[in-house]
């Protein structure tokens, strides 16, 4: 350590000009890296693993065509539709099969009925919409189909939907992000031209609406989160210069965190989207920190070079130490098997890293250039209050024994409350439900159903065809058991099409099946039939209530259908990505919780192995445990769940809770060094009224540069910058009343 | 006075009033371009008709051979079109090949010159379902104007007829 502060003198206070020198080119770099950062929601590599969950989903996902890139078009005027208005969504179905991308169509105009005496199938509406009797039979026609309780026009005649499925190709948000586009382009020129209404939505759209969202979010919360830092620090240190040079680095810092997303191919997501200001906060801590200590040495009347090697030689090692902590909570969360938190723990790590280097190699040359500057100078030095460094009693510290034991009843009693939290996923979760994109599949969903499916595989037995009578059999059988399960809102399979196929006895007519089958689009056909050609599915039709209704949904459907007779059928286990994410989200949040003690055993330890002192090691466990176990009970007692995000917040917020402990630890470390005394409860007092404004006013700027969250358009960045301002205020009390306690009652000396 | 400049004249003046014995020829060159067509099509012959739009680009393989192709859309669907047609120098014979991608193989048409236009007979019926069907395309193409293409679609076993296909293309500019 002291051939690294060496190395820092040397470099930050002999040379500074050699450090700008070397950090400009380094920095334009970053600022090149800036645009090469790539956005993404990261929603569908969240879950991947070898899990079982995600093998069934995978397989599945590999027979069957998904609906996940379904686009649907929420048709809405202000009459009735009539001729004028159908020909308009007419054109509209033409125009938009000419865009790239677009696989396949679904609408009022793909609806047939079996003609009783050719057995043909014929459409539901004529192909001359101008001929109204014929017209208005076949709207009542239309409006009376319904399957399973969905329909694709509205009672009224106002509203219908129209499903594109994106070709095979498509079915990344990369590929599909133009075929969006022009559809909204052409949607928005025949909204304007028609009088009709056509708006998209889709799990596409509104994960493009996330990215979109991601991307505003990176400019308004980064910006707002340096504006709010500076703003905090004129305000407590009065000063516009003392404000700057606490601003200089951590911008620095966040530039160099950013560009190095861009140059590692780290992309922001919904998960590494508040990263960036943390590491503003961070380094706005750090900073402030060496900022108070050079101020406070200049006060006391030393040169400013001697006050900044000083101020280095006593901040540097805490620094570096709360560096090592934060990093350590966010590498502890390799221990998760999910792809997009690895990508967490690796851009936490290394952004935490790289700040650690901004602050101190830059902050000292901010300090020596500024320092320059004479208007800059005369507000440098920190004049002291008289009474400060008075040996005060300290109540914490008079009432260790007390203070300590509440403490531990606190957390154990936090701990119990929190006990019954539950895991909750929900994929609207990252988007609010006020955007246009939210409330129109919402409409969609009145209407047409829930776009969410928990989806059985269905193998046909050994000798048995599609076209069997049996295999339609055990799809009625399957539709008869599983539709009256609760939460349920339709069921979908081939057995809907036995309708359309089927003699006046009720026999399934092979002939006309095939000649249905192919005259479906392939993407529509295979989401019915496997693309092997030999697999089945039932799907079944389910709004996205949360992860638990979902799992316990799928284990009632799988009970009952395990529980059927089925003669051509074996089924298989349900799957889809509903299940797959609401049973994973379970095991995710175990794997946080593994994260989180990892961190939380790990972090003192490095503490105590730090000072070489075990009696910090130990002193470190509780009051920081206390302020994330605090937050989690707070959760359960207001009946939240815990998400991902909440767990993700929690395990680092546990991290960067440490920093204020390690400047205590620190402060009494320097405190013994410099009186030559073992610990005792008035040297643990001195030290904690040295060091408790500090504590105060980084805790502020930490605070302050998060609530840049709160404008972010993603509610679970909201939910998190939260959750880290009320975890990090719980934890400057407890490492202001319950940390001194506890280190007093280890000292042999607690008079 | 050289009779030869007068001639010169009256060829010039001929060449602008009139089409070119070439361009009079040259039947298939007259798909050249961009072309936006819609009709109405019945996808199985006998069924239902459908409005359907396509939207194509003609454009020259080799002297006499032009490529037209695109992509159609009906309500329920779309798929690529794919017309590459000949003639022989004269412009009174015409041999085609059709490719829908749903069917994925080429279906052979031959057939000979009629006013501006020329009518493509299906060579070997396709089974279509319980029903062999045979086509017959009737493509006009006059100079300068839209073009029509008709398809006649004849259920070989039962003699039933049903025009499939009425499409008119309108050149983009």
């Amino acid at each position: 350590m002291k051939s690294f502060i060496r190395l820092i003198l040397s470099a930050s206070v002999d040379k500074p000009f050699w450090v700008v020198a070397v950090f400009a080119p380094l920095l334009l770099l970053a600022v090149t890296g800036l645009f090469r950062i790539d956005f993404e929601d990261g929603l569908r590599t969240m879950f991947t693993s070898s899990s079982e969950a995600f093998e069934d989903y995978a397989a599945y996902s590999h027979a069957f065509a998904q609906s996940e890139t379904d686009v649907a078009v929420l048709v809405s005027a202000p009459d009735p539709l009539g001729s004028a208005g159908l020909t308009t969504l007419q054109n509209f179905i033409l125009e938009a099969q000419f865009i790239d991308g677009i696989g396949g169509v679904y609408s009022i105009f793909s609806l047939s009925k079996r003609d009783p005496e050719t057995g043909e199938l014929v459409r539901l509406l004529p192909s001359d919409l101008t001929d109204q009797p014929a017209l208005d039979l076949a709207i009542k026609l239309v409006a009376d189909r319904t399957a399973s309780g969905i329909s694709l026009l509205s009672e009224d005649g106002r509203e219908t939907v129209v499903a594109f499925s994106m070709g095979a190709d498509m079915a990344d948000m990369a590929g599909s992000s133009g075929t969006l586009h022009n559809l909204e382009n052409l949607a928005r020129d025949m909204s304007v031209k028609g009088g009709i209404q056509f708006a998209i939505t889709g799990l596409i759209p509104i994960r493009e609406s996330i990215i979109a969202g991601l991307k505003r979010d990176q400019m308004k919360i980064n910006v707002l989160g340096a504006f709010l830092g500076f703003l905090v620090s004129l305000a407590l240190f009065r000063s516009f210069w003392i404000a700057f040079i606490n601003t200089v680095t951590p911008v620095t810092a966040l530039i160099f965190c950013l560009g190095a997303f861009g140059w590692l191919g780290l992309s922001i997501n919904a998960l590494t989207n508040a990263l960036p200001v943390l590491i503003l906060v961070l380094a706005s801590s750090d900073s402030i920190h060496l900022t108070f200590e050079i101020r406070r040495r200049m006060g006391r009347g030393e040169g400013r070079i001697d006050a900044i090697r000083g101020a280095l030689v006593d901040i540097a090692p805490p620094v570096v130490l709360t560096s090592l902590t934060t990093m350590l909570a966010f590498a502890s969360l390799f221990y998760s098997s999910s792809p997009i938190v690895q990508d967490l723990a690796l851009a936490g790590t290394a952004g935490v890293f790289l700040a650690m280097l901004v602050v101190l190699f830059v902050h000292p040359v901010v300090f020596m250039i500024a320092g320059r500057f004479s208007f800059v100078a005369k507000v440098l030095p920190l004049v002291e209050k008289p009474n400060a460094g008075k040996r005060k009693r300290m109540f914490a510290v008079r009432n260790f024994r007390a203070v300590s034991l509440g403490g531990i009843a606190l957390t154990l009693a936090a701990l119990f409350i929190l006990w019954p939290i539950q895991p909750a996923y929900r994929f609207l979760e990252n988007i609010d439900e006020d955007q246009p994109v939210v409330q129109i599949l919402q409409r969609v969903e009145a209407l047409s159903g829930p776009i969410n499916n928990i989806n059985i595989p269905l193998t046909l037995k050994t000798g048995v065809a599609i076209t069997d009578q049996a295999v339609f059999d055990d799809l009625a059988k399957l539709h008869a058991a599983v539709a009256p399960l609760g939460g349920i809102r339709a069921v979908v399979s081939l057995n809907n099409l036995k309708e359309l196929v089927s003699d006046s006895a009720g026999r399934i007519d092979t002939a006309a099946l095939t000649r249905l089958l192919e005259q479906m689009p392939e993407r529509f056909r295979s989401r019915l039939i496997g693309l092997s050609g030999s697999d089945l599915q039932l799907v079944a039709l389910v709004p996205d209530k949360g992860s638990q209704v979902t799992d316990a949904l799928a284990a009632a459907i799988e009970r009952t259908v395990q529980s059927l007779d089925l003669q051509a059928l074996t089924a298989g286990r349900p799957t889809g990505f509903l299940v797959m994410s609401s049973a994973l989200t379970d095991d995710m949040i175990k794997q946080l919780t593994i994260s989180f003690l990892i961190a939380a055993l790990a972090c003192p330890a490095l503490i105590g192995f730090w000072y070489r002192r075990l009696d910090f090691g130990l002193a470190a466990i509780v009051p920081n445990i206390l302020p994330i176990i605090l937050s989690g009970a707070v959760l359960t007692a207001l009946d939240f769940d815990i998400q991902i995000t909440s767990a993700l917040a929690l395990t680092i917020a546990f991290g960067i809770a440490l920093d204020d402990s390690i400047h205590v630890f620190n402060r009494l470390h320097l405190q013994m060094r410099q009186d030559g005394q073992a610990i005792s409860g008035p040297l643990v007092a001195h030290a904690m009224s040295q060091v408790r404004p500090i504590l105060i006013v980084t805790t502020i700027i930490l605070s302050a540069g998060l609530l840049a969250t709160l404008v972010s358009e993603m509610p679970m960045i909201r939910f998190f910058g939260l959750l880290c301002m009320a975890t990090f205020v719980l934890a400057l009390i407890s490492d202001i009343v319950l940390l001194p306690a506890i280190i007093t009652w280890f000292a042999k000396d607690r008079t | 006075m050289s009779i030869r400049p007068l001639l010169l004249a009256i060829v010039i003046a001929s060449a602008s009033a009139f089409p070119s014995l070439a361009q009079e020829s040259d039947l298939v060159g007259r798909l050249v371009g961009v072309w936006v067509g819609e009709g109405t099509v019945r996808p199985r012959g006998f069924d239902a008709p459908e409005k359907i739009r396509c939207k194509v680009k003609g454009e020259r393989m080799a002297d006499f051979q032009v490529r037209f192709a695109g992509r159609c859309a009906t309500t329920s669907g779309a798929a690529a079109f794919r017309l590459r047609v000949a003639q022989d120098q004269a412009g009174q014979v015409f041999a085609a090949k059709i490719r829908l991608s749903s069917t994925e193989a080429d279906v052979d048409f031959k057939g000979p010159r009629t006013g501006e236009g020329m009518v493509l007979a299906q060579i070997e019926p396709l089974e279509q379902g319980a029903r062999l069907l045979a086509s017959e395309i009737l493509l006009m193409l006059p100079l300068n104007g839209d073009i029509r293409m008709t398809n006649d679609v004849t259920d070989q076993n039962s003699g039933e007829q049903a025009q499939s296909l009425d499409i008119r293309f309108v050149r983009q500019k």
